[in-house]
């Protein structure tokens, strides 16, 4: 900590600099009080040098708040900077000291009528009301924002509280995603009303009914004053009621939202209901467009379906980021059981494993539960197996996009043989490691142009089916390992090397769906060729080739057609 | 089409004659030791170098087993002060007498055949030249022992301008090799399908100079690496399909009948036509076998086994090109 004679005197040059007058308080060895004199106010500050001045800025708080400032908590306690994302120049104390000073003043002198203000007091709000509020409450409320008045449920079961435009959905949710029990579920009424104008409400302890009733009145229509009259004149003896009230901002509304709650021996007005209690209470929103706002993915993949083929090692990491970069329609199909051997390279654990269920069902329980919102079909009516899947030409048309993470070439390349014979226009993108961490491939074909799949399986001078040609391992070598015969046999590759092939087949698929990638595109990742090698193993031209360029660790590539490629060949004939 | 590239692969080092063939080049060093340790006093100072099929790396391993080599002796000498292209031939035959069995003054060359039971197993071909001339040219000298005058001549000739020519064709040292691959698969194919004896087969240095006139290298660029992957088929089909193109109907009066006849110059001095020696009938085999061949490739590239295209490939070139078998899976290295 610094020393008290040397916090003095930067304090002495505080209030010479900006004219005020701070005191150290007696009781307290860093701590320094003074009045400043604001165009509207006089407010009392406190100046607090922490044990960590200069790591960190001195912290300033209002002694004598009157009124709702932005960046201020309920201690009066001032937000100065986000830390975080500062890097704090330590050697300048006195200056980090000015620094603070003047950023509070700044916070102190937002005029309340100013857009800034506005701006500033609903960037913040809801973290102040958090710091009054005693009760939660989930919403799930995306269809209903920018209604003027409507009448809601809010669904209370095993303390958790949620409202959603309809009931089911509630129920939904509370069941699946917070795994509550509905044996002993309320519902409770629940009045949204949306504001005609910004306008926030004081952050307090404690509201009165005659207050809210009042606050409310003065910020809606005349329309909404009818149905809000209508609601006040109602009789009841007991009213539990949740208040949300959507107040317009600059990006998406403000919701804030109070519980009131009155018992009465008799049937009163509810407007004239006494002793109501009203209580703060803080939303949560679990919306779909909320949650994916805040991961920076699109809401557009919203109705986009997606068919995966195959979610092992590569394939349940594909789901798991599918889901979290917004796809909600996914389907999944893949006819193995998730084997405890399989945990170390699977999204799943050992207590899945355990189940001994398919592992479909259980990537999909799991997304499910992690995921709200989110549909996936497990295609359990089937035998779940591929060949028989792909044989449906329609059920292929209604996806928007085919992901194949089989690692299984042949039913691949059987795959764009179909869509390209039978002209279905749904992207198709197949995704593989490579052995001993020495890479991965996305491709995405059967997009607007370039080539298909079959075009990285033909050789350059005949229609010849060769192994993939931008395969990093060099041909003609057996990575098939077996620890328990042939129907254990497996390749050694890692869970890093499944996430990171994944990881190109999900961004790939993004590009794709939104329509940014519109040529057949490979897209690789190369890893070190030394596990390989000391595992006499040999690489590829291409691997060379690569190596000798310096490329950087990712390579993406547009495929053209290739002149040999018999469907294309065909398809040019044809067309 | 199947990719018969790795077979044709397989088909040229069997039948190339490697410009490391050790034991050929013990025997021309040899050779060339005992001309400097036995030349005439009177002999004009001289040096060597690698000319023909052997320096050029078109060279294929004979049928016969007798196995040549070319060298090219270089006389400082102006062949207007040796009138008699013989005598300076002589020094060379002099020289190395005795060495085997055979040392022949021929035509275009001092001849030294190696035989093993009476069967010659090499022989080494010695070209001599008169280098230094008042115009700056190479002439070669032509003429036997016992020639008339008119056959003992100094004939225009330079030999490494040839090397030149072919090395100025393509610019790719990997379009170089297959000009040459493909060149010693249409030697592989004339020793096959021609009788040697007299000029009933188009010599070598005449394919040869057929593929500088007709053949085109054919490759595949791989996007990936940017890297030629050849097509030696293609290559020679082509090649076989422009020659084909290249013969002219030819009225022969002696036989009553039309043929169809072929020149080809050779491309560098002294650009003599390469088939002159050969009569109207021969070229008409010759276009005959052509056809054939052609219309074996042709026969091929319908084919979708390599089973199959092989045995088309055997028909034209002999057993020398290799069977494959055909499988109905290859390897992968995928797994997810």
């Amino acid at each position: 900590m610094m020393k008290r004679e040397q916090l003095e005197q930067f304090i002495c040059k505080l209030n010479y600099e900006r004219q005020v007058s701070f005191e150290i308080l007696l009781d307290q060895p860093a701590v320094f009080q003074g009045t400043v004199v604001l165009p509207n106010e006089n407010l009392v500050l406190k100046i607090d040098f922490s044990n960590f001045f200069p790591l960190e800025f001195p912290a300033i708080s209002i002694e004598n708040a009157q009124r709702f400032y932005p960046h201020v908590d309920k201690s009066g306690m001032i937000c100065l900077f986000d830390d975080s994302s500062l890097l704090i120049q330590t050697d300048m104390p006195y200056q980090m000291l000015l620094d603070a000073f003047d950023r509070a003043i700044d916070i102190l002198c937002i005029d309340p009528e100013s857009d800034e203000y506005k701006t500033e007091v609903a960037r913040e709000f809801n973290a102040y009301w958090a710091e009054v509020s005693k009760m939660i409450l989930y919403t799930n409320l995306s269809s209903c924002i920018g209604k003027e008045y409507q009448n809601l449920s809010v669904v209370r079961a095993g303390n958790i509280s949620l409202v959603s435009d309809n009931i089911i959905d509630s129920e939904c949710l509370l069941k699946n995603n917070f795994g509550v029990s509905l044996d002993k579920k309320t519902n409770i009424d629940c009045l949204l009303i949306r504001f005609r104008s910004f306008c926030i409400p004081p952050i307090k302890k404690t509201y009165t009914w005659k207050w809210l009733r009042n606050f409310i009145l003065k910020n809606i229509t005349c329309s909404q004053k009818k149905a809000f009259s209508a609601f006040l004149a109602k009789k009841r003896k007991v009213l539990s009621q949740f208040l949300l009230l959507s107040i317009p901002s600059e990006n998406r509304d403000i919701i804030v939202s109070f519980y009131i709650y009155c018992n009465n021996n008799q049937y009163k007005k509810v407007e004239k209901m006494i002793n109501c209690t009203v209580m703060p209470v803080t939303t949560r929103p679990i919306d779909y467009a909320f949650l994916l706002k805040r991961s920076g993915a699109n809401a557009y993949l919203a109705e986009k379906s997606v068919l995966l083929l195959g979610c092992g090692s590569v394939g349940s990491y594909v789901a798991s980021n599918l889901c979290q970069s917004g796809i909600c329609k996914l389907d999944i199909l893949d006819q193995d059981i998730l084997n405890v051997e399989n945990v170390y390279r699977h999204l799943l654990g050992f207590d899945a494993a355990t189940k001994r269920k398919y592992k479909a069902d259980l990537v999909k329980e799991y997304l499910e539960n992690q995921y709200p919102f989110i549909e996936i079909d497990s295609l359990n009516f089937a035998d779940r197996k591929v060949e028989n899947f792909i044989q449906d030409v329609q059920r292929l048309k209604n996806y928007d996009l085919i992901i194949s993470a089989l690692g299984e070439p042949t039913i691949n390349l059987e795959i764009n043989r179909i869509l390209y014979n039978e002209n279905i226009n749904v992207p198709f993108i197949v995704c593989f490691n490579e052995p001993y961490g020495i890479g991965g491939h996305a491709i995405a074909v059967n997009v607007s142009s370039g080539g298909c799949l079959r075009c990285m399986y033909t050789d350059l001078i005949s229609n010849d089916l060769v192994p993939f040609r931008a395969s990093l391992v060099a041909t003609n070598q057996s990575f098939k390992k077996s620890l328990s015969g042939c129907a254990g046999s497996f390749v050694e590759y890692s869970t890093l090397d499944s996430q990171q092939t994944a990881l190109l087949t999900v961004r790939l698929s993004l590009e794709v769906l939104t329509d940014q990638c519109r040529e057949s595109t490979l897209v690789s990742w190369i890893g070190s060729a030394d596990n390989l090698i000391d595992h006499e193993f040999m690489v590829s031209e291409y691997y060379e080739y690569i190596r000798d360029q310096n490329y950087c660790s990712i390579i993406k590539k547009n495929v053209p057609i290739n002149e040999r490629c018999p469907i294309c060949l065909e398809k040019q004939i044809l067309s | 089409m199947v990719n018969v590239q790795s077979e044709f692969f397989t088909f040229h080092n069997q039948i190339k004659l490697s410009e490391e063939n050790q034991e050929l080049r013990e025997k021309r060093d040899i050779l060339l030791n005992k001309l400097k340790k036995n030349i005439s006093d009177e002999a004009a100072s001289f040096t060597s170098f690698n000319q023909g099929s052997y320096a050029m790396g078109t060279g294929i391993k004979p049928n016969d087993g007798d196995f040549d080599i070319d060298v090219g002796l270089k006389f400082d000498i102006d062949h207007d002060d040796y009138p008699d292209p013989v005598q300076v031939k002589q020094w060379v035959k002099d020289a190395l007498d005795g060495h085997t069995k055979s040392v022949k003054i021929r035509r275009s060359c001092v001849t030294v055949t190696y035989q093993k039971d009476n069967d010659p197993i090499y022989h080494v071909d010695f070209a001599v030249y008169a280098a230094n001339n008042a115009d700056k040219q190479m002439y070669i000298a032509k003429g036997k022992e016992y020639s008339t005058d008119e056959y003992r001549i100094w004939q225009l000739s330079d030999p490494q301008e040839l090397l030149n020519y072919l090395n100025s064709l393509y610019d790719d040292s990997e379009d170089r090799a297959q000009f040459r691959r493909v060149v010693r698969y249409m030697k592989k194919w004339k020793n096959q399908h021609f009788n040697t004896s007299g000029n009933n087969a188009p010599t070598g240095i005449a394919l040869t100079a057929l593929a500088c006139s007709y053949f085109m290298p054919h490759y595949s660029k791989d996007f990936l690496t940017n890297k030629k992957t050849y097509d030696d088929f293609k290559a020679i089909k082509t090649l076989v399909n422009n020659i084909q193109n290249a013969f002219t109907l030819t009225w022969d009066s002696d036989d009553g009948c039309f043929y169809r006849t072929i020149t080809q110059a050779l491309p560098v001095q002294p650009r003599n036509n390469l088939f002159e020696k050969m009569t109207n009938k021969q070229m008409n085999n010759f276009y005959d076998q052509i056809c054939t061949m052609y219309s074996k490739f042709a026969e091929a590239e319908g084919k979708s086994k390599k089973l199959e295209v092989c045995q088309l490939m055997i028909d034209v070139f002999g057993e020398a090109f290799p069977a494959a078998v055909d499988r109905s899976y290859v390897g992968t290295s995928e797994s997810a």
